[in-house]
């Protein structure tokens, strides 16, 4: 299975995958993030329940909070 | 007033908009020039904080002598002379818990240019309580990111829910590359425009996420 994930190629090691399964495989943090999944935000009550699919292009964006 | 995608009856509706800047600093300087200059009737100016020789890298508002001055009377100094037609009203305490519902109430849109997450999630309480759009803009050392909440549309609690965590962070104090809060509040104001002309399509229920460093730029779906 072959992801793009900001933009750059990434293929995890097993062949299902959650977005919360990425979060942690990866160590990101999981507050302080939002996650879409082909251009749309998914919900953090949906990462456990959300599968990756082969293609898949999946960008995080940081709660950044200056001004 | 000469596109015609504004027009007269366009500059007649921003005439007619109020709109609360929550945010002086490097965001709320585009931004308010901007709207000031497109010619929004009365413009509320809301920030606690006095002017640092730190900040004039980024917050075009002001200059060397508006330093320890409070921003919201440099502010409206700069932006009065911009625009005598507009009237402006000045929020030196900054938006807080006791105040924001009465100050927010009284205004059409706001633009979010704070520089925490507690201020972000309170405008957020109080614009979906009172059914008021406002635009959302934030900016990291090279990210920067802005959307607009609708009322009855998802809700920036509901793109960060860990609102306790984000909240009790503090302000953020890291660097940031001066010309970034220009991009980014010059599309706040951008944004605002439209949303009281009625023109073209907004980031209403999208958000777009800009770094500076590689120009990647996403817009997403909310």
């Amino acid at each position: 299975m072959k992801i793009i994930l900001n933009g750059k190629e990434y293929f995890p090691a097993c062949d299902t995958l959650t977005v919360a399964g990425l979060i942690d495989i990866n160590r990101m943090p999981s507050t302080g993030i939002a996650v879409a999944l082909n251009n749309r935000i998914v919900r953090k009550s949906d990462w456990d329940d959300t599968r990756l699919a082969d293609g898949d292009h999946v960008t995080i964006i940081t709660a950044v909070c200056g001004g | 007033m000469m596109l015609p995608e504004i027009g007269e009856a366009g500059q007649k509706q921003l005439i007619a908009a109020s709109v609360l800047i929550v945010g002086l600093g490097g965001l709320g300087s585009p931004a308010s020039l901007y709207l000031t200059g497109a010619g929004v009737g009365r413009i509320g100016l809301c920030d606690p904080d006095t002017v640092s020789v730190s900040n004039l890298q980024r917050q075009t508002l002001y200059t060397v002598s508006d330093v320890s001055h409070r921003k919201t009377d440099a502010a409206y100094n700069r932006l009065s002379a911009l625009s005598p037609h507009t009237t402006f009203e000045q929020w030196h305490d900054g938006l807080t818990e006791r105040n924001a519902e009465k100050i927010i109430a009284g205004y059409d849109i706001v633009v979010d240019c704070c520089d925490n997450h507690a201020t972000r999630y309170l405008i957020d309480d109080i614009c979906g309580r009172l059914g008021i759009p406002w635009v959302y803009g934030s900016i990291g050392a090279f990210d920067g990111r802005v959307s607009i909440f609708m009322p009855g549309g998802l809700r920036y609690s509901d793109l960060y829910p860990e609102r306790k965590t984000l909240s009790s962070l503090p302000p953020s104090s890291g660097g940031v590359i001066g010309p970034l809060p220009g991009i980014i509040g010059a599309i706040e104001a951008s944004e605002t425009i439209k949303t009281i002309c009625g023109f073209g399509e907004t980031l209403a229920g999208r958000l777009l996420a800009i770094n500076i460093k590689d120009l990647s730029i996403n817009i997403l779906e909310l």
